[in-house]
């Protein structure tokens, strides 16, 4: 899939794709934002430890068409997140949304093509310069959400967002996901990402998020994909005055999986508060690249991520931080904490702090451990078998993210993935 | 009549090094069934060296000697083994175990030692039943099995956890390890009673200790000084009173003399 291809395929799809003239454009200038660069190189800094020749040499299909996708399927994929059909839940199978509900207790619901239809391509690739995929994703975007939380409303149950992936073919998949906050509202979403085991496609999200003021928004993102599976991500989010962004991610599946934040601290008194826990094991790449701009005074951002790396396992967390000029009070701690369980696996923690400002407290600390022989042992005399003891102390290390996430089976799965020994009534 | 002359633990000739370092050279030291012993001795004199010896810690060289436990040789069992064969410790420094909560270790731990002595595992009710007990008569709040292990608990609460898990478990032979240091006189009263709950003539104490204070509350049958890597002098109770009142120094000159 060289740069000619992809050019070769957005001249064949364009027309095809949702939008207005104006819309067209904007699809125009994002593809010729992505086609001055390229994919990126390792020899940047921001991808220096992420390998995207699966991507690169993948050969996807682009569909530029929605397809039909039956009962059954939105059915299923609402078994496999763990959650019943009660309520408003938008599935996306291989970039095309299910039926659903439109509105339903705060939330109010657009398709990505009739965000567009009405409203235009709101995204502007020009947001991001040095995001090459996210720049791809504005110019093929075809389905995604629009996601609404109305003026104060603070609707009492969260919406689930499923993106799975069942195609057979290897799909290119650019979903984009709008999320829109309106003042003093208060919401929470829980984003799934699925796939079938054999499911080899690329999905390339885009999550663009705006917490207006005296908001706030929770956003928990479960990522279970099969092996195959590849993933790059872009989450966006501006946040405004007194508004706050909670955002809690877990990797367990997929092949190379790269999520990218860019979180700016818009106004005054605004917060976000970030976490992510990261499983990775044979062969598999998951990668956490986080940049929060701290552009207003007494401003507050915290990040904790967490990796569980196993055999031949990579786990890469950039966490970057950056205090712009005439800012007071600003507040910004970062943790990376990383359990290495083989020596065949890899962890590269890096924070990186850009300090415009004087009145600033920034606080950063990274640890890379093996399970700790004291905590071992003491386990171990109360009767507990050395591999149940491994078990518990690793997921007790998840704990701290997992607890922030509602119980999807997680855990489960995590002890499944590292072959983990669990007292006989919990496993 | 046979077990009655079993002791319950015999160390013989026990000889301990960690790195370079011997810590314990040629201990002797017999626990009959039903017996509490109090072992004091100054500091770095060896007593946790032993106590974690007996309960299985890796990274000591045991270079000589034996220890048997119920008449079985316990030197070559894992730690879980001799848990599981009723050897409980109290550790002098609890660990902190974030992330994995307190309710969920005791329940896990219990259920691994009824598992293998052959008995069923026990259900979130029962447990539950046999735990409040436990809790109410330990002074703990019912919170605190859903917080982390140890993590964030203040010195008492953790030694008084230390004891809740040996109500818990029901050990054979308990090690505790300076459970009484760093406790008020209110914790200590809560501890001692836990302790003294438990004896009975099939279950045997080790207290490792600096202070005679605990010893007025749980009353031992036996008080032995630990110097020099071995237990140099052997007395009842009014030892304890003694190097209370004296310090050790005047024992260690003994042994030197003599
Ligand atoms: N694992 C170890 N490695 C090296 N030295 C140790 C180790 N454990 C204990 N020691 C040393 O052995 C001595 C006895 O320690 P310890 O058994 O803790 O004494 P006590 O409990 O009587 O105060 C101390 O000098 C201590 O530093
Ligand atoms: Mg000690």
């Amino acid at each position: 899939m060289t740069p000619a291809d992809l050019n070769a395929r957005f001249d064949e799809h364009i027309a095809r794709l949702p939008g207005s003239t104006t819309v067209r454009a904007a699809r125009e200038s994002a593809f010729a934002q992505f086609i001055e660069h390229g994919f990126p190189s390792r020899k940047t800094e921001l991808w220096r430890y992420t390998n995207i020749a699966p991507i690169v040499d993948g050969g996807f299909e682009f569909l530029p068409q929605n397809h039909a996708v039956d009962a059954d399927a939105r059915q299923h994929w609402l078994g496999e997140a763990g959650i019943d059909d009660e309520g408003l839940a938008v599935v996306i199978v291989d970039g095309t949304v299910a039926d659903m509900e439109r509105a339903d207790a705060g939330f109010d619901v657009l398709t990505l093509s009739e965000s567009i239809d009405r409203y235009g391509m709101q995204t502007s690739a020009a947001e991001f310069p040095s995001q090459p995929f996210a720049a791809l994703n504005v110019a093929f975007a075809r389905d995604g959400a629009h996601i609404r939380i109305g003026y104060g409303a603070a609707p009492g149950t969260p919406l689930h967002v499923i993106l799975a992936n069942s195609a057979a073919l290897r799909c290119a998949v650019q979903p984009q996901l709008i999320v829109d906050v309106a003042q003093g509202a208060s919401a929470k979403i829980v984003i799934h990402l699925l796939s079938d085991s054999t499911n080899a496609s690329w999905v390339n999200l885009l999550t663009r998020v705006t917490l207006a003021r005296d908001s706030s928004l929770e956003l928990c993102r479960l990522q279970r994909y099969g092996s195959a599976t590849l993933h790059t991500e872009l989450l966006t989010a501006v946040i405004g005055k007194d508004a706050t962004l909670k955002s809690t991610s877990l990797d367990i599946g997929g092949q190379l999986v790269r999520n990218d934040l860019q979180i700016r601290m818009q106004e005054p008194d605004s917060s976000c508060d970030l976490a992510g826990l990261v499983t990775p094991a044979i062969g598999q790449h998951i990668d956490n690249h986080v940049t929060i701009d701290h552009c207003a005074s007494h401003s507050a951002s915290a990040q904790h991520y967490r990796a569980i790396v196993g055999d031949r396992g990579r786990a890469v967390f950039n966490g970057k931080v950056v205090v712009h000029k005439n800012t007071v009070g600003i507040e910004a701690m970062q943790s990376s904490d990383n359990l290495l369980l083989a020596e065949s696996g890899e962890i590269d923690t890096k924070p990186e702090l850009e300090i415009y400002a004087d009145d600033v407290k920034c606080s950063h600390g990274a640890t890379i451990g093996e399970i700790d022989e004291a905590e071992l042992f003491y386990l171990r005399a109360r009767g507990i078998d050395e591999a149940t003891a491994r078990g518990l102390l690793t997921l007790g290390f998840a704990e701290k993210i997992l607890e922030r996430l509602p119980a999807t089976g997680a855990r489960s799965a995590i002890a499944a993935k590292f072959g983990l020994a669990l007292p006989s009534d919990q496993a | 009549m046979e077990t009655d002359r079993t002791p319950m633990l015999e160390i013989v000739d026990l000889h301990v090094r960690a790195g370079d370092r011997e810590i314990l050279n040629g201990l002797n030291l017999t626990i009959g069934a039903g017996e509490v012993h109090a072992i004091m001795g100054p500091n770095g004199s060896g007593k946790s060296t032993l106590a974690q010896v007996l309960a299985g810690r890796d990274g000591y060289d045991i270079t000589r000697g034996q220890v048997t436990f119920l008449g079985q040789d316990i030197l070559d069992l894992a730690p879980e083994e001799r848990a599981q064969a009723g050897i409980f410790l109290a550790f002098q420094y609890p660990i902190e175990i974030p992330g994995v909560n307190n309710a969920y270790l005791l329940k896990a731990a219990l259920n691994a030692q009824r598992k293998a002595r052959g008995e069923p595992e026990l259900d979130a009710f029962e447990f539950m039943r046999l735990i409040k007990d436990n809790m109410a008569q330990m002074q703990i709040h019912k919170d605190f099995l859903s917080r982390s292990v140890n993590t964030g608990f203040s010195g008492g609460e953790k030694k008084r956890n230390e004891i809740l898990q040996m109500l818990t478990l029901q050990p054979r032979l308990a090690l505790l390890d300076e459970t009484d240091s760093g406790l008020d006189v209110d914790a200590l009263k809560i501890v001692a009673n836990g302790i003294n709950s438990l004896r009975n003539p099939e279950r045997s104490m080790i207290l490792v200790t600096h202070y005679e204070r605990l010893l007025e509350l749980v009353e031992p049958d036996f008080v032995h000084v630990l110097a020099g890597g071995r237990i140099v002098k052997s007395g009842d109770r009014t030892l304890a009173r003694e190097l209370d009142e004296r310090g050790y120094d005047w024992v260690q000159q003994e042994v030197q003399s003599a």
